[in-house]
């Protein structure tokens, strides 16, 4: 299914001097089974826009649509994967509780919810986790569960706010080829917001460059590395380094008017 | 911009009260209770300046205010030395708070009669049984306002040659303070329903007795309207201390 | 340090110390006897106070002040004489303490359904809690104990009474801690509920009940001791059975020591109350304090 943004804005009425504007006009078509990647610096709007294409904020102007609907709240067939995991996941619930509630929403059968819980924590790499609670896990378990409940619904599109900002780099690496791995399996569009420009570069089919005051989106590249990536394989090649620092370039660039 | 906010909360209230008198009119109005023991909201709030302006009712009210105050400032003297003293014997503190979890989940209105058995039915009794049930909460925040003092504070003042009672004093007071505030906040509530408990009871004054009497003599109406003039004086009571305690406690906010 | 249970003072709604989160570390088994033992070494300063309870009531002998020791006969012969397939309790238990615990049941059970219904109605609708609000708060701070001759007026010398002071002593706490608790549920919490579709039941179910739970379960502990003195002052004042009408019937017939046995069965229900909702309390909540979210 394709995500296509029209023409979307966000301002908030906020101060004196009139409203912010939190987003400018931005188009963008985002086609199936594409991963795209979104990097700029804090204040750039990569996060609102992300959260317009989930239905939980609702643009000034403009329009989402998912295939052909138009995006008036949380769409059937989207998940999100938050930053903050450890206030995403339900601390009161059990592992097998925090992923069935997702089936439960989406009024699946419970039958059909037991096979969802195990297919999800199968592609995710947990075993035998159903009975602990969050608040028993580390971090980057943690963002694996979250990572589970959003894929038990199998939805068409994947979007991921930051989801890694907060582990360390070793478990950074192995929940990066994660997504990669469960992206392949379960044939999904990712829209993949991150302040990491290697991240960016290592993961995407394209990478959104936007800057900030206003937020703005600033340069839409393709990553014409091939696939599968590899951590070490693909960060070697002389075109990894070199998309990385035109992205570098442009995100550090003074910031410039907008048109 | 803000006045308009006040002015639409105060609006909000004020419906909120009529809606419930309404719907107390309406209980009248179906007649499901007799006009002698449920009188409507109209002849109640008609009472309201008579009763304000009874001698009787204010000297009741006035007793009984009285009596909270001696009972809470008693309550507090108390709770806070006992508290203080726990805290500077080692080994003090835990054993306390097991005792007084035990006795503060005695209810206190059970000791009433035992009160009236030992002290009779003047003010002496009434304050007694306030003072057990509130001493407690007071002790108990003493206890924990102490528990969370900066050990450097306490290395500062020994390294200026504090005496023991001028580090309690300058030190170990101000920082407790805030928690003590809250023991006395809760134990301010609890006097007042202990207190006015004691008078529902056969003590001899106050505004409880007062309300009691008019219950007998049959007037329904004194007696909701009075009920409601105790809640006022209730929220009042409520408002002094927590004006109190922001005016006192000004750094509450920096720990 | 004291113990956590004891932080929450009696008639706190939600500004009571909260017991700081325990240390994560796992006691080896030296440590975690003495840590079983602890609570039970702490008893000492209370054993020490009854004893001086004991010598002072037998240095000063009064009907009005009996020792302990002889309160502890009385009390044997007045709740323990039962059969022993009765557990010991004597129908004098039964027809005494089944009635106040009757009502305390059914008041408590009104008060927790309206108190946290209103209390999410008003949380979660501003026009609602602009209206009701405020007279919340009225009610939160008078003394509830003030409407007894209303009740009398208008229930008479029934249960009915002894509920509805019950219900109305504890209602607006209830209420006004799970408005708290339902007002302050984390926005992380809802929009990954909102990103999932949960619909209206199931979000209320799934995530702001138990997410406002802790709050919840703390006016509900802090009503529970309410309560108590509600029943006990309520039965004081109008009923014809109850532990409360057993105090006053013997001191009315000056049965001091019966009073005093029956005051005693009054102090040991407050005391198991106090432990059970304690108990139940961590037992529910203890992902609140794993998370360490009760530190916010």
């Amino acid at each position: 299914m394709t995500l296509t943004i029209d023409n979307i804005t966000k301002s908030y009425p906020s101060t004196k001097a009139g409203p912010r504007l939190a987003l400018a006009p931005t188009s963008l078509t985002i086609g199936r089974n594409e991963f795209v990647c979104v990097v700029g610096p804090s204040g750039c709007g990569k996060s609102t826009m992300l959260m317009m294409m989930a239905g939980l904020l609702s643009p000034t102007d403009g329009q989402v649509r998912l295939g052909d609907t138009p995006v008036t709240g949380p769409p059937a067939g989207l998940s999100v994967v938050f930053q903050d995991y450890g206030r995403s996941l339900f601390p009161w619930m059990n592992i097998r509780r925090n992923l069935a509630i997702a089936g439960q929403a989406a009024g699946l059968p419970r039958a059909e919810i037991a096979v969802r819980v195990a297919e999800a924590l199968t592609a995710v790499g947990l075993h035998k986790v159903e009975h602990l609670y969050p608040w028993q896990m580390s971090g980057g378990m943690q963002q694996r569960v979250a990572i589970a409940r959003a894929l038990v619904v199998r939805p068409d599109v994947m979007l991921m706010d930051e989801p890694f900002a907060a582990v360390d780099a070793q478990t950074r690496a192995d929940l990066e080829d994660l997504v990669l791995k469960v992206r392949h399996d379960y044939q999904m569009t990712v829209v993949f917001v991150t302040h990491d420009i290697d991240e960016a570069v290592y993961l995407g089919d394209r990478v959104l460059v936007m800057q900030a005051n206003p937020g703005r989106l600033l340069r839409d590249l393709p990553i014409d590395l091939p696939r599968p990536r590899d951590q070490v394989g693909t960060k070697l090649e002389p075109r990894f380094a070199q998309l990385r620092s035109e992205i570098f370039r442009l995100v550090m660039r003074p910031v410039e008017p907008a048109a | 911009m803000e006045i308009g906010r006040r002015t639409r909360s105060a609006a909000l209230g004020i419906l909120g009260v009529i809606t419930v008198l309404l719907a107390w009119q309406l209980i009248r109005a179906t007649d499901t209770l007799p006009e002698n023991s449920l009188p409507g909201p109209l002849p109640v709030l008609g009472n309201l300046p008579d009763l304000i302006a009874s001698a009787e009712f204010r000297a009741g009210l006035v007793d009984t205010i009285r009596t909270w105050a001696i009972a809470l400032g008693l309550a507090t003297l108390v709770g806070v030395v006992i508290g203080a003293l726990s805290k500077a014997v080692p080994g003090l503190a835990s054993p306390t708070a097991v005792a007084v979890d035990a006795f503060r989940s005695v209810p206190s209105t059970a000791l009433i009669p035992i009160a009236i058995l030992l002290w009779g039915l003047g003010t002496e009794m009434k304050v007694a049984v306030a003072i057990y049930a509130i001493v407690w909460p007071i002790l108990i925040n003493t206890i924990y306002g102490l528990s969370g003092i900066e050990p450097t504070r306490i290395d500062a003042a020994r390294s200026m040659r504090f005496s023991w009672l001028r580090t309690q004093m300058y030190v170990a007071l101000p920082t407790a303070l805030p928690s003590i505030f809250t023991g006395i906040r809760i134990a301010s509530g609890a006097a007042l329903v202990v207190v006015i408990s004691t008078e529902l009871l056969g003590a001899l004054s106050g505004v409880g007795t007062v309300l009691v009497a008019y219950q007998r003599a049959g007037h329904a109406d004194y007696v909701i309207a009075g009920t409601l003039l105790v809640g006022v004086v209730g929220v009042f009571v409520y408002g002094a201390i927590t004006w109190l305690e922001n005016r006192i406690v000004r750094w509450k906010s920096v720990d | 340090m004291t113990s956590p249970t004891t932080r929450t003072a009696p008639d706190a709604p939600a500004t009571a110390p909260e017991p700081p989160p325990p240390t994560p570390s796992r006691p080896h088994l030296g440590q975690r006897a003495t840590s079983l033992l602890r609570p039970l070494l702490n008893l000492w300063l209370l054993a020490a106070l009854l004893v001086g309870w004991e010598i002072y009531a037998r240095a000063n002998p009064t009907i009005f002040f009996p020792p302990l020791s002889s309160i502890l006969r009385q009390f044997w012969a007045d709740w323990l004489s039962g059969p022993p397939t009765r557990a010991f309790l004597s129908d004098q238990f039964f027809t005494a303490v089944v009635p106040s615990m009757s009502r305390l049941t059914q008041a408590m059970i009104l008060a927790l359904v309206v108190g946290v219904a209103g209390g999410m109605l008003v949380a979660r609708n501003p026009v609602i809690r602009g209206m009701y609000s405020p007279m919340i708060r009225f009610w939160l701070a008078t003394p509830k104990v003030v409407l007894l001759p209303v009740a009398l007026q208008v229930f008479g010398v029934s249960d009915a009474l002894n509920i509805f002071v019950i219900f109305f002593g504890t209602v607006w706490l209830i209420m006004i801690n799970t408005a708290d608790g339902v007002a302050g549920v984390n926005a992380a919490w809802l929009r990954s509920a909102s990103s999932m579709r949960l619909s209206r039941w199931q979000l209320y179910r799934h995530v702001i009940l138990p997410a406002a739970a802790p709050q919840i379960m703390a006016g509900i502990r802090v009503s529970i001791g309410v309560g108590l003195i509600m029943v006990i002052v309520s039965e004081f004042y109008a009923t014809t059975a109850g532990v409360g009408y057993e105090v006053m019937r013997f001191q009315e017939t000056f049965g001091y020591l019966q009073m005093w046995s029956a005051f005693l069965l009054i102090a040991i229900i407050g005391l198991i109350l106090n432990l059970v909702t304690a108990g139940l309390e961590r037992r529910a909540l203890r992902w609140q304090r794993r998370t360490g979210l009760g530190a916010l």
